[in-house]
């Protein structure tokens, strides 16, 4: 998170921080700009320009009052004066403090009212002056008349009386003309002076002084008066007042303006603010939201665009067994399980390269080792251009889940008393058993397997104990199963599985090809079964004897249905029932017989040897003169019930059972026998004998060992003996063949190649194998005088024979046409009805005479 | 919340409230333009020419100490010989009792010294009124300090010497907050000066209603200085002081005195119009027994001198014997007492 904050933060961030910055600052300028005047000094002001109006009003009052001696000194008016220099030059304070503002007009009424004080100021100098000097002559004058006229005669007292009448005249501010005569008067007195007698002469000087100097300074006075007492154009300042008074308006009016201003943005970043913090509330709440969902069941893992883990939440932490220190850091590799391939992950990365997103299950370690399966999810976080920032991982632990799904899957198709497949899965396997087996025509077989009487057991010894049994029962058949039986040919493709109740289902597959193989090798697996179970079970304290039916069905493709097949079988193990418990049944009847009477000839077989049923008949072999070459022995078995069995029959069955062993060995020693029987005889010494080997026999490990055994023990020649191969025991091992054959050659005696074209031939066999002689099949034989092909055949063989130089001769020569043709070609040696059938060795001997 | 939003509160609300607390200061920080403690009606005491003084001026007696230890240092001139009390000698009415007084290096200077008591009652300072309070008559061109005739000191000077004394230091910051200046030098010295009132004068007590203060002759001297017209000019309080007048109304006083001067023009030295030549601000009466020589050039040098010419020269009365005798009887009942204020 801090990694986050610290890139993106702090470029959104200064942006908006220089804004609140700004805001802040234009703020506080319109908190100062909005300040309305402050009353207290507004009221000064106002209240000084009030007081400089009243005082100017005062000092004309004041003079007045001095000047008409109501008031008999000048400290008023000096006080008055002195004041209004005080308001003025306090005004001045005002224009200093921003108050009064300094524009032209204020500067220019400002500059009117100063000059209006000075010249007050000044006027009322002089006025003191010219009022005091005037106030006493005033004074003084009239005392002195009184005076000057005691001393004067009457005749002389005019002039003063009306110069005191002009005084007084001019004292009432009588104008020009009182103003002319005082004058005149005062000429006059002071021509007159020299004729008063001299006691008053001085007086009348005095009064003639005091008298002139009320004309002189009487005027001015008055003057200054008027001066003093005028208010102005506009009065003391009246222009000042108002304005500044307008000046105050406007200032309080852009106070108000600035005021609302700042309310408005006041509100506007109150506004913003609200909405930054219901902003950072929801965001907030995100982010809760954000973490708990990180704090989720799932495991989270946060890594950078490196894979490198930048962040784990609690529940990856418990799942997989690393503390988030262990995994800061590191890279999520280190939870491999190696379960995976390089593919893997490279198909991982890839689908997340391309589309952004990978999702699966994979196999990781837990750090106590453990390795267990998750559910993974993998995102990649982008940022706005596309470039990964983050990728993301959820996984959860499905180990449990996996679990539950085998467990259901064990449910689902296993029983879970015996733990075997149980009919679902049965139903499952047979139906892919059955297109196996229809695409490989190897045939399989269905064997069902009732328990006889379990039904009995159950009610009696209870239910438990019928468990107990049923466990037995299924432990035993799958026991039956796993060993691997020569006879019983059986493995991983077998099914055992439990239907319900006592009901078992064998399913074997890929029997065989053969019909009557496959029902064979069944017959074995089932009576084995049978036999298994028949074995006594310890149930607790008891022991119980059990034993089951089977009934069986063969099945190669899809002609038949399964449920088809599973009625088969289920009527089958009826029958089996029905036929007295404790047995197996097909349910085909036929097979049912075809197996039974196997069986039997089987045991007859057996027992064939030892009751001495075999015998060895002898069919002549001749050359193109009729002379006899020898014989070629053939195994006869004469039954007493069922007569002649036909080799066809029971070689197979012999070759089978493995009884073919025993058989083939009393063959080669009747055969040795009546070659040393024959010794004596001169019209027999020359014969020689040509015995059939089987492949089994053949290869025998001491095979060879036994021959020249056998061979030295009847002592005989063994160039008489001719041993008989057949194509198809060459198909394998052929250089064991070859070692044997050399093996016995060394010995002496004959190898001839029986049925030469009908199987597996391969002419490197004739390269390769030390034979001495190449027997033409019959097959070939027989159609030689008319078909062209076999003509063309019988041609060639003999031919090449003769080039390899081996003996040729032709079996199953009937006719005479065939017998000429075959000379024609070269074969001089021949085997058929037409020279002889096979015979017992009495008819033999007889036949040669 | 995350730490940057927690940040910004924190820097809008120090914001504000440093807007508030500078807002506060400034507004505080008002010089206080309340309405002057001024009476309403300046027109009082009307009906009788003279008033008394008052008892008790109620000065800063911190700035009235310190002035008087200024008034009386001779650092305040240029070659720190002179004090104020050199001319203004308080032990002898307020002056020197010279015809003029002698400055720096003993240089005469041009006008006889006018006493200190009572001067703060002035309206003008100085004969030709060219200073308009005591403050600035301490620093006025031709002004006793930087007169190279009288005391010649230099601002900068005075600063620099009594910055380097330790109590004026002290006492200069203690009650002014711009120390030792040229405007708080004259403040200490003009509050000083006007605390050298000299009231409970006989006429003063007479003024205040003790009618026996007076006897009957000073009392015949008071009509008579009422009646012959001196009180018209010397009137008010400070029985003066308060006008300018011409000296000789009657007669051509310099005329008649001859050698007339520049410091003879008076006012028309200051305002250049020819009307005030020869006028004189009116000087205060108070204490007028112990300031002998009289007027401006010490023309008289007994009150009884000066009480004739001014009778001649301006009143235009030849005063008879009898008659000076009462008005000078009269004059000396001026005479008040200069209680210093030693309670500090």
């Amino acid at each position: 998170m801090k990694m986050f904050a610290k890139r993106h933060f702090v470029k959104k961030g200064t942006w908006q921080m220089l804004l609140f910055g700004v805001a802040a600052i234009v703020l506080l300028i319109l908190f100062f700009e909005a300040q309305p005047v402050d009353p207290n000094k507004h009221n000064a002001l106002i209240s000084d320009l009030r007081e400089l109006q009243k005082r100017d009003t005062e000092l004309g009052e004041a003079v007045l009052q001095s000047h008409y001696q109501l008031h008999h000194n000048y400290d008023g008016v000096v006080a008055i004066m002195l004041r209004i220099q005080e308001i003025f030059s306090g005004i001045a304070k005002h224009q200093e403090i921003g108050l009064l503002p300094y524009s032209p007009e204020v500067m220019h009424e400002l500059d009117i009212l100063r000059q209006q004080i000075e010249q007050k100021s000044v006027a009322l100098e002089d006025f003191k002056s010219h009022d005091a000097v005037t106030k006493n002559s005033l004074l003084y004058l009239p005392l002195q008349v009184n005076i000057l006229l005691a001393g004067l005669p009457e005749s002389q007292h005019d002039t003063f009386e009306l110069l005191l009448r002009d005084i007084l005249l001019i004292t009432l501010n009588q104008g020009e003309l009182a103003h002319d005569s005082l004058k005149k008067h005062i000429n006059l007195v002071d021509r007159n002076i020299p004729n008063l007698p001299e006691s008053v002469q001085a007086f009348a000087e005095l009064v003639s002084m005091h008298a002139m100097t009320i004309l002189s300074n009487h005027g001015e006075v008055s003057e200054l008066l008027e001066q003093l007492n005028s208010q102005g154009r506009d009065g003391f300042g009246t222009k000042l007042e108002q304005l500044y008074l307008k000046h105050y308006q406007v200032g309080q009016n852009n106070a108000a303006a600035f005021q609302l201003l700042l309310l408005l943005l006041a509100m506007l970043m109150l506004g913003y603010a609200i909405y930054l913090y219901y902003q950072m509330i929801e965001r907030e709440d995100q982010l809760r939201i954000a973490a708990t969902a990180f704090e989720t069941q799932e495991g989270i893992i946060i890594t950078d665009a490196n894979s490198n883990v930048i962040k784990v939440n609690q529940a990856f932490q418990k799942i997989t067994g690393y503390s988030s220190e262990d995994l800061l850091g590191k890279k999520p590799s280190m939870l491999k399980s190696g379960k995976h391939d390089r593919k893997f992950y490279i198909a991982m990365w890839e689908s997340i390269n391309s589309t952004g997103s990978w999702q699966g299950e994979i196999w990781d370690r837990r750090k106590n080792g453990e390795i267990y399966p998750k559910w993974l999810s993998i995102t990649a976080a982008k940022d706005a251009s596309g470039a990964v920032t983050h990728y993301v991982g959820t996984h959860t632990d499905i180990t449990e889940r996996k679990a539950a799904e085998a467990e259901i899957e064990k449910l689902a198709f296993y029983d879970p008393l015996t733990k075997l497949p149980n009919r679902r899965m049965l139903t499952q396997r047979l139906v892919t058993a059955l297109a196996s087996s229809a695409r490989s025509s190897l045939i399989g077989s269905l064997l069902f397997v009732d328990l006889d009487n379990f039904k009995t057991l159950n009610d009696t010894l209870g239910h438990d104990v019928g468990d107990i049994l049923l466990q037995q029962v299924a432990h035993r058949l799958t026991s039956c199963l796993r060993v691997s039986d020569a006879v019983a040919r059986l493995g991983e493709y077998d099914t055992v599985a439990r239907l319900g109740g006592d009901e078992f289902v064998v399913m074997l597959e890929d029997l065989s090809a053969q019909k009557f193989d496959a029902a064979s090798k069944t017959k074995i697996v089932g009576e084995k079964i049978l036999a298994t179970l028949n074995q006594p079970y310890q149930l607790g304290t008891h022991e119980h004897h059990c034993s089951a039916s089977i009934g069986a069905t063969l099945f190669s493709d899809h002609q038949t249905s399964m449920e088809e097949l599973m009625k088969q079988a289920d009527i089958a193990m009826y029958q089996a029932k029905k036929a007295g418990r404790s047995t197996l049944r097909f349910f085909d009847p036929r097979m049912q017989e075809t197996v039974d009477s196997h069986a039997a000839l089987e045991s007859d077989l057996r027992n064939a040897l030892v009751q001495q049923q075999f015998q060895l008949y002898y069919q002549i072999q001749v050359d193109n003169s009729h002379h006899s070459l020898g014989a070629e022995a053939l195994i006869r078995w004469i039954h007493p019930e069922r007569g002649f069995v036909s080799p066809a029959q029971f070689i197979p069955l012999a070759e089978e059972t493995g009884l073919i062993l025993p058989i083939g060995r009393w063959v080669l020693e009747t055969a040795c026998a009546q070659l040393k029987a024959w010794e004596k005889n001169a019209l027999t010494s020359h014969l020689v004998l040509a015995v059939n080997v089987s492949a089994k026999q053949f290869h025998q490990p001491d095979f060879a060992a036994q021959v020249k055994a056998t061979v030295q023990r009847y002592d005989i020649k063994p160039n008489q003996l001719k041993l008989e191969l057949t194509e198809s025991m060459l198909v394998d091992s052929i250089e064991d063949t070859i070692a044997i054959m050399d093996a016995l050659n060394k010995v002496g005696v004959q190898f001839s190649l029986d049925d030469f074209g009908t199987g597996y031939s391969s002419l490197q066999y004739l390269k390769k194998l030390p034979l001495d002689q190449l027997k033409i099949d019959q097959t070939f034989v027989r159609d030689i005088a008319t078909d062209n092909s076999d003509k063309a055949i019988v041609k060639t063989v003999i031919a090449m024979a003769h080039g390899l130089n081996l003996d040729v001769i032709a079996e199953g020569v009937e006719t005479e046409a065939q017998r000429q043709f075959l000379l024609d070609e070269g074969c001089m040696h021949y085997q058929g009805y037409l020279f002889g059938k096979p015979v017992p060795i009495a008819e033999f001997e007889v036949s040669l005479k | 919340m995350l730490k940057q939003w927690r940040w910004l509160m924190l820097v809008l609300t120090g914001l504000t409230l440093f807007g508030m607390i500078l807002y506060w200061y400034l507004s505080a920080d008002q010089s206080s333009l309340q309405a002057s403690s001024v009476p309403n009606n300046l027109f009082v005491n009307g009906h009788e020419p003279i008033t008394p003084i008052p008892l008790d001026l109620k000065l800063d007696v911190h700035k009235v100490a310190l002035g008087k230890r200024l008034f009386h240092d001779p650092q305040l001139s240029s070659d720190n010989t002179i004090s104020c009390a050199y001319c203004h000698n308080l032990t002898n009415g307020g002056m020197d009792s010279l015809p003029r007084s002698f400055g720096i290096g003993g240089k005469e200077g041009v006008i006889n010294t006018p006493t200190v008591f009572n001067s703060g009652f002035n309206y003008r300072q100085f004969w030709d009124g060219r200073a308009t309070s005591l403050e600035e008559h301490i620093d006025f061109p031709n002004s006793p300090i930087v007169n190279s005739c009288d005391m010649g000191a230099r601002w900068d000077e005075i600063v620099a010497s009594l910055d380097m004394d330790v109590d004026y230091y002290r006492d200069f910051a203690a009650i002014y907050p711009e120390g030792i200046q040229p405007s708080s030098i004259k403040d200490a010295i003009a509050t000083f000066e006007r605390s050298l009132i000299t009231p409970n004068g006989k006429f003063d007590r007479y003024l205040r209603g003790d009618k026996n203060a007076l006897d009957n002759e000073e009392l015949i001297g008071y009509s008579l200085f009422k009646n012959l017209g001196c009180v018209t000019c010397h009137q008010g309080m400070n029985v003066g002081g308060n006008m300018y007048e011409k000296l000789g109304l009657f007669k051509n006083y310099f005329e008649n005195r001859g050698n007339v001067q520049e410091s003879d023009y008076g006012r028309y030295n200051v305002t250049h119009i020819e009307e005030h030549r020869y006028e004189f601000r009116v000087p205060s009466l108070r204490n007028v027994a112990l300031t002998a020589p009289y007027f401006h050039d010490a023309s008289a040098s007994t009150l009884e001198e000066a009480v004739a010419i001014m009778g001649e020269y301006q009143l235009g009365v030849d005063l008879s014997d009898d008659e000076i005798a009462k008005i000078v009887k009269f004059l000396n009942t001026l005479t008040g007492l200069y209680q210093e204020d030693t309670s500090k």
